[in-house]
Formats: structure tokens, sequence, C-alpha cells
């Protein structure tokens, strides 16, 4: 079957790994720059790890700024010229857009004692969106996608999905995750945080570090030439629960399976997979016992990157996969740092050391709160 | 990214507008059949009240696509966990923090209707209904099975202060609601209700003029703060149910005209985010 190719024009990101993440990416495991720091909350006493941005937390409205950078950078690497800038589509996915400008704020407003302090100031996701597209002069407005861990994989998605039906010749698609103390605090309060380090699939893990991304794709219209691309794939909500998929493994073999099925993708053709890997005992489990029953025979080798990021949430679908892309034109399929010992429970062990990435399929998991499970399938050739 | 061919075989909802205080959902939810989740918020109880005027709503097969846009979306949840953490200090209720997830409502509405399909939650402020309509569009090229549209806004538990945060005047009515779009192709091949012809963003006035006359429309929904455009063909204004603070109020404003006008009509919409200056213009065909 002929899967349509969408050609992956050029990508720019800035997390923890800088902003220059592909080269970052191919560092050994347990370099000193894979280590998350830390982080102080001001709101309420606490300190966790956390794989945030040089230069701290945004102090408010930073996101604007951060945001605007990475797109120049990626359309500058593009060669889309003004007037394709003005006619692509432009595809947002974030779990909190610029929630930290209305924590600022309302946070100034207490310190300083105003007798009408007003929480959540900024209402709202387009913003962010309506303000990148009047800065390009983009006559259409964004997609402001919401599906939690997912959203960003999801942009990707869709993107895809109009490029291939002519709807669009170009997109920009933005996975965007800044620092803010309400979604840190939220997964302190579920328990979901990790002591030190984020290790998936390992036999001791013990939770997610969240971190911070802006990460940015510009995508083409379908091309047969040399590259890396964009085949499409599945998203599909798993009833099971609002906070997990279901740990039984069927729902994320049924994407998976459905992933191929949409891109004509045969499982031998998978030449490896890069997990969601949020290293919580439960979703590991969910993804491990998933990725198994979809691979009965063999399993391709598995990668997962948040210990070098760590969990950017609405931005990891663009962040991920503009690090998997980057790495697989390198030849390489990164180690998993952090995972040493396998859970006996789980039939699955990440790749400890890097592996060739040959020519062919790769499968990317991201898996989100809100029953969010979406597979993208990319390929290099 | 304009032309579309959106089928709409079924439409209801649910909407009141704020005069003293917020009315209690769970009293109206009681009469429905749908069971509303234990711990749903504000906005997943406005989704099943607008749901329980949704006729078709018993009949949705199980691979119907969920399609939830929202101007503001979890108003109350992110508003509380503000408070709890910045006001008092404190770690956030684990329940309000889920809540407040940007794609909760989505899950608890697929949950409570028992429906499989893909389920994708979206905003674009004031246009979030247009957004919908344009993926649902893109959604329908691909695949048969329906899609279930729904728009959903709420006013937060003290609509003084929500007056406050949008810079309304004091008296500036506050409206909340959802309502709903069954979109796709009849099983019986029956006639649909509406179709969304077009749907994109324009530079201009000029732009959108051309358009409208191109569909020779019979009516007109402004949502901007600009005049009404002079059309060649003779055209009637339609007014928005009641002027009010409602970020996805035209849905409601469709439905009702739909519901109003019998036999074959066009409606022109014209709608705008503030701070942007290109026009959103929609085309829809009522039968």
């Amino acid at each position: 079957m002929h899967a349509p190719r969408v050609p992956i024009l050029s990508s720019a990101s800035i997390s923890a790994l800088g902003d220059d993440p592909g080269r970052s990416l191919l560092l050994k495991p347990g370099e000193e720059n894979l280590l998350p720091g830390s982080i102080d909350l001001e709101s309420i006493e606490l300190k966790v790890p956390y794989y945030g941005l040089r230069g701290g937390p945004d102090k408010g409205g930073e996101i604007a700024a951060t945001l605007y950078q990475t797109v120049d950078k990626a359309l500058a690497k593009s060669g889309l010229n003004r007037q394709e800038i003005q006619q692509a589509g432009v595809f947002i996915g974030s779990s909190s857009y610029d929630l930290r400008l209305s924590e600022t704020t309302y946070s100034q407003q207490l310190k300083q004692g105003d007798p009408d302090p007003l929480p959540l100031p900024h209402t709202g996701y387009h913003r962010l969106g309506d303000g990148l597209c009047q800065r390009l002069q983009i006559t259409a407005d964004a997609f402001n996608i919401n599906t939690a861990c997912t959203s960003s994989a999801n942009a990707l998605l869709l993107a895809h999905k109009m490029i291939r039906q002519g709807r669009l010749k170009h997109a920009i698609v933005i996975g965007l995750e800044r620092y803010n103390e309400t979604t840190i605090s939220g997964f302190y309060s579920l328990q979901l945080l990790a002591q030190q380090r984020i290790a998936p699939f390992d036999t001791a893990r013990d939770g997610i570090i969240l971190g911070e991304a802006c990460s940015v794709m510009v995508l083409g219209p379908e091309s047969s030439t040399a590259g890396t691309y964009l085949l499409g794939g599945e998203t599909s909500l798993d009833p099971y629960g609002v906070t997990t998929a279901n740990p039984d493994g069927s729902s994320i073999a049924q994407v998976i399976e459905r992933a191929l099925q949409q891109t004509g993708t045969h499982k031998t053709e998978v030449r490896g997979i890069k997990a969601h890997g949020t290293a919580t005992r439960l979703n590991d489990a969910s993804e491990a016992n998933g990725i198994s029953k979809a691979f009965a025979e063999t399993t391709p080798p598995i990668t997962a990157f948040k210990p070098y990021v760590g969990h950017t949430l609405g931005a990891c679908g663009v962040l991920e996969t503009a690090l998997f892309a980057e790495a697989i034109e390198q030849g390489v399929i990164p180690a998993t740092p952090n995972t040493t010992t396998a859970d006996p429970e789980l039939d699955l062990m990440p790749v400890t050391s890097p592996q060739e990435a040959p020519e062919g399929r790769y499968l990317l998991n991201f898996f989100g709160f809100g029953g969010s499970n979406t597979v993208l399938v990319m390929e290099k050739g | 990214m304009m032309q579309l061919d959106l089928p709409i075989i079924a439409i209801g909802g649910y909407s009141h507008r704020l005069e003293e205080r917020l009315p209690d959902l769970t009293s109206i939810l009681k009469t429905s059949p749908l069971k509303t989740p234990r711990r749903a918020d504000r906005l997943t109880q406005l989704s099943l009240a607008g749901l329980a005027q949704f006729p078709a709503v018993n009949s949705l097969s199980q691979e119907t696509r969920l399609i939830l846009a929202s101007g503001d979306a979890n108003l109350e949840s992110t508003i509380s966990i503000c408070e709890q953490i910045f006001a008092h200090e404190l770690s956030p209720n684990p329940i309000s923090f889920i809540n407040s997830v940007n794609n909760v409502t989505a899950f608890h509405v697929s949950a409570t209707l028992g429906i499989r399909g893909e389920n994708i939650s979206l905003s674009r402020g004031r246009c979030s209904l247009e957004a919908a309509w344009q993926l649902a569009d893109s959604l329908l090229q691909d695949e048969q099975s329906p899609i279930l549209l729904g728009t959903v806004d709420e006013i937060p538990g003290n609509p003084t202060q929500h007056r406050q945060r949008m810079k309304l005047p004091e008296e500036t009515p506050l409206g909340e609601g959802s309502h709903w779009f069954l979109c796709g192709n009849s099983p019986a091949e029956e006639t649909p209700i509406a179709r969304v012809r077009y749907c994109g963003a324009v530079e201009d006035m000029d732009a959108a003029v051309e358009i409208f006359e191109g569909y020779a429309i019979s009516h007109l929904l402004n949502l901007t703060d600009l005049p009404p455009p002079s059309l060649k063909q003779s055209t009637e204004l339609v007014s928005p149910l009641e002027r009010s603070h409602y970020p996805t109020q035209n849905a409601e404003d469709i439905i009702h005209w739909l519901s109003k006008n019998s036999g074959q009509q066009c409606l022109g919409m014209l709608n705008r985010n503030p701070h942007r200056s290109s026009l959103t213009v929609s085309i829809i065909e009522g039968f």
C-alpha cells in the first residue's frame, strides 16, 4: 500500500538539551548534561527535579518570545518563501499554552496585597497562535490542539492529513510546554514524580520528571526524494481511565496495529520504536504489554527520550519526533539512559547502547490523560 | 481549507444567560437519561446538559468520533487550582487537577455516550466552532464514521470576578452552554439538515463580500465589531440570540437559525478573534 510521504522540511527545538538537541542525543548515557536540574517552586514549598531551559523558569511573558524564536529558526531552515509561509497552516499542541503568564500576574497581585486578585487573568488557548499568525501575516487561524500529552503528536497527525488531502501545501507544527507551577504541583499531587531520575521500563523506575520545550517542525507537500518523512498514524480513545491506558496493553496494541494498517506498514518493516516511556509503574506496564502484543514475534529495538529531556507533556509529540528524526538521519537509534535493569514483569527492555538506524519505517508512541493514544509512523529513505 | 462539504444530520443543545446566580446543573441533569460521571466538573455537566437536548444522543454508533471545541475550556477547575496553589500555598486537589486537563471533558463525554472513535479537543477562541468544522471536514474525507461535533463554554463560579477578568462592564450578560452537531452522511441517506459549504479566513471585508456573493447568501450573521457589508443580493441580517460574553455562542445562533428557517436558505457568518486582522467566513446551507 502506498503511504503518502509528507517530508519533514526542517525542525528547530529548544529544550533541556539546549537548541541543538540532535547532536546532544548522541552523547553516551550518563554524561553530565543528561541529568536533570532541580527547581524550587515559588508558590508552595516544594523542590523537585526538573528538565528546564537554560536561564531558569519563565518569569512571565517569555513564552511568546520562545515560540517566535523557535519558529523563525525552523522557517529559516525550511527554505519556504514569504508567500508559502503566509499560506501555511499552523498547528499548536500544548497542555498549558501561556498559563504561566496568568500564574505570574496573579502571584504578583497577591504579593502586592491587591484587594481583588484575579486568578487566571488570561483565559483561552488561542492567544499564542493568534499572535504568531498575525506576526507572520498568515491569514488562516491556528489549530490549537488540546489532547494533553498527545497534543502535538495529534497536531502532526492532523497537519499530515491536511497536506495529504491537498488542503494545505505546508504546515508549521508546534509543540510547546513551558514551566508552570500548576502542572508541576498537579503531578506532584498525583504522586507521579520521580525522586531523582527517569528510567523508562527499568525495574526500579519511580515516575516522571517534567520538562519544558518548544519544538517546531515544518512539513511540506508529498515527495518521493530521499529524506525523512511522516507517513501518518492513528489516534484513538482508550476508555479504560482518565489517567492511564488499559494495563493489559490491549488499547495500545490496537492503536499500534491501526497505525501500521493506515500507513500500509508490515510489522517486519519496522526498524525501531520510540516509546512514550514515562517511567511510571502503570503507564510503562501498559505500553510494554501493548508493544509485546502488537509485536508478538519479534520486537524491534526500542528507545525512550524522556531521560534526555524530561516529560515535556503537550510538547513531546513534536520534540521527540524531531529528536528521533535527527537521530535516525544520522544513522543512530539512541540509547535509553538510566535504564539498566529489566523489569521481570515486563516483556520489554529498551536499548541501553546506541543501535544502527537503517533505512525503513519507525514508530513513535504518545499516550496521554483523557484516554488519548497516538502512534505516528516515520520513514527514513 | 476553505471549501467544505460537511453534512449536518442532527442538532441540539442547552444554554442559559446568567441572571443572578449560576443554575444548579445537577438538578437539570437529574432528568436526563445520561449518567453524569462521578466528580465531573461543570464543563462536563454542561456538555451533558446539551447532549440531553440532542435528539440523536441515543442512536450514536460506537465508532462515532468526537470533536469538542471550546473558547475558554476548563475555567472553573483551573481557577480553583490556581487559588489553591498561589493564594493558599497548597498542593492542588488531585481531582481538580485532573479535571483541569484540557481533554478530560471530551473523555467523559465519550465514556458516557459509549462512543469509541477518535477524540479531539481543540480551541480557537471565538472561532472555535469554525476550527472544529474544518477539522471535521478533513476527518470525514478519509473515513465515513460519523462525527459528534460539540462546543462548550462555562461561566466560572464567581461571575462578578469573571466580568473583571474579561474586562467587561458590570451589567454584561454572561452565557454558557453546549451545542451539538452530528456530522456525516445519514445511514438512511436522508437529506441532511444543513451543509457547511465554506469555512476559512480571508484578509479583509472585500474578500468576504466576494465569497458571500458567490454563494448568494439569504441571511448574514455578523459576529464581528465591523459594520455588516453591503451585498448585491437581498440579505436578511440575523441578530445573535443575545449579545453576551459566551465564546462559542455562534453554535447556538446557528442552531437557532436552522431551527427557525425551513426550506433552502443560505447563511453567511462573519467572525474573528480580537487582535486578528483577518476575518473568518462560513457558509451554511440549510435544507
